[in-house]
């Protein structure tokens, strides 16, 4: 079940199993986001790690999950920028540039990140064939292609196939998880 | 007004799954219409590549959720310390991007599914072919490989380093493509290197037999035995090498034996993702022999070559100056 409000509100009471839930959610989801700034796995995670451990220590602040995320994710942004200031003070520059050519803001970083992980939710929520059959189609396979190569009919690709959008159309309004409205609070 | 920025990746989500509501589409024209930048993120967010690059990284992340240390931080029992500065040194081989290529524009078709890894700068990486062989992959390369190899032949193709553990008693025989060059085994090792952005192809036999095709010419290579092409193209053959200083780098460590600064930091670069400027090209020409474990910073490593006196280096905004080294 995905994370809603309620989660949030017991999180604030101190509930350590509705933080567990929170916390397996999102710790890949923001470790994608922080590994997009700093390019280290490592570091990514422990800045992760540690935003997600200012978020406990603060919890009864929030009550909703929409502030919770843009918290998480401000926390986040700002020990990332930290130490890629950090390093630069030092003298150790990585360059980002290996897989973004172009200059992206801040803001659509979390856009992106935003994206694909309610993408991967969404899809992840589908049988398995017909999840497979969903993400060929997206990465722009014809259907003959699928039906070849997953050795099935092309009646049955497009029969999965419709049924896999018209099981998607009825569940995703329904995440909740990444519903925000917000201004990303500077800390 | 600040735009609902996480209002619009639901509705650009839902756009992907085809589950917007007539409102929700309309939106997203609106937004669209916002701006150029808005119109250059939707199309990177077309890119199916990209989500499935976020894929598997969410999956590695997934897996290194460390609940039990947030467990121990928030009930007290252990005090959090500022750790990736100091995790910072230690050199992880982690992360691995996997791109499952799905190439539907092969033109005879007979490879279906390949994936595509692509290992970046600093990291190495292992894997194993359907056919149970074992390659590993060193950092800045590229390998793509059928997900199951069919009866008839086992192909791959490398734009990088490689070192094969070939099954062997397999009736197919396993090609390597390397750009131009074509290595055909049966079941043996060998050390590849065939940067394409270098222009390189050198193939050391570690083991077993293989035969090294060019365009022009085929040579068959013996154990501790190193074909390399030239930059005429001509194949040159070495009959009597130490084959395992040229696989060391899978157990992590720099070994070179004579080899050129040139050479050196062309691989530096990959391995510890920096970038190197020669003061004067001759020095480009100095050779070193080096064995040493790989370090978790370029800088101990450029220090030690500084300690041989025969050069010296700064450091220049990104940019590490190999310089000559003058006397105090």
């Amino acid at each position: 079940m995905p994370i809603n409000d309620k989660y949030i509100i017991d999180i604030a009471k101190g509930n350590v199993d509705s933080f567990k839930r929170f916390y397996t959610v999102l710790f890949p989801v923001l470790s994608v986001y922080a590994y997009r700034l700093v390019r280290n796995e490592t570091e990514a995670r422990d800045i992760v790690q540690e935003s997600m451990i200012i978020y406990w220590e603060k919890r009864v602040q929030f009550d909703n999950v929409d502030s919770a995320k843009a918290f998480l994710y401000s926390v986040t942004r700002n020990r990332c920028l930290n130490l890629i200031r950090d390093r630069e003070i030092e003298g150790r520059y990585f360059s980002y540039s290996q897989y973004f050519s172009e200059r992206k803001t801040e803001n659509n970083l979390i856009i992106e990140n935003e994206v694909h992980a309610q993408l991967h939710r969404a899809i992840e929520m589908l049988p398995a064939q017909t999840r497979k059959i969903i993400k060929m189609s997206m990465s722009g396979m014809k259907n003959q292609t699928i039906a070849d190569s997953l050795e099935i009919s092309v009646n049955t690709v497009k029969t999965l196939k419709k049924a896999g959008y018209r099981y998607l159309k009825k569940m995703v309004p329904r995440i909740m998880l990444f519903l925000f409205s917000c201004l990303i609070h500077p800390f | 007004m600040i735009d609902n920025m996480f209002n619009i990746s639901e509705i650009i989500a839902g756009f992907f799954t085809k589950s917007n509501t007539e409102e929700e589409r309309a939106r997203l024209k609106e937004w669209l219409d916002q701006s150029d930048d808005h119109l250059k993120l939707f199309a990177n967010l077309s890119d199916y590549q990209k989500f499935e690059e976020w894929e598997a990284l969410h999956a590695n992340f997934e897996k290194k959720a460390d609940w039990r240390g947030i467990h121990k931080a928030i009930t007290g029992r252990a005090p959090i310390k500022k750790v990736y500065k100091t995790l910072a040194k230690i050199a992880a081989v982690l992360l691995i991007p996997l791109f499952l290529g799905i190439w539907i524009h092969k033109s005879n078709n007979d490879i279906l599914l390949n994936n595509t890894v692509v290992v970046p700068k600093g990291v190495q990486h292992c894997l194993t072919l359907s056919d149970g062989s074992r390659v590993w992959l060193n950092t800045g390369t590229k390998f793509t490989y059928p997900r199951k190899f069919n009866s008839k032949k086992r192909e791959v193709l490398l734009d990088g380093e490689a070192y094969f553990e070939v099954t062997p008693g397999l009736k197919s025989a396993f090609v390597v493509k390397a750009g131009e060059m074509d290595v055909v085994v049966v079941g043996t090792e060998f050390n590849v290197r065939a940067y394409r952005e270098d222009k390189e192809f050198r193939i050391t036999l570690n083991d077993g037999k293989v035969k090294v095709r060019s365009q022009n010419e085929e040579v068959i290579l013996n154990k501790n035995q190193q074909a390399s092409l030239t930059p005429d193209n001509e194949l040159v053959i070495d009959r009597n090498i130490d084959a395992s200083i040229y696989s060391a780098w899978r157990n992590h460590s720099l070994s070179y034996k004579d080899q050129t600064l040139k050479t050196i930091t062309e691989d530096l670069e990959r391995y510890y993702n920096v970038k190197f400027k020669f003061e004067k090209p001759e020095l480009s020409h100095i050779r070193f022999s080096i064995n040493v474990q790989r370090f978790n910073d370029v800088y101990k490593l450029l220090d030690l070559l500084k300690e041989t006196g025969k050069i010296d280096y700064t450091i220049k905004r990104e940019t590490i100056i190999i310089k000559e080294n003058r006397p105090k």
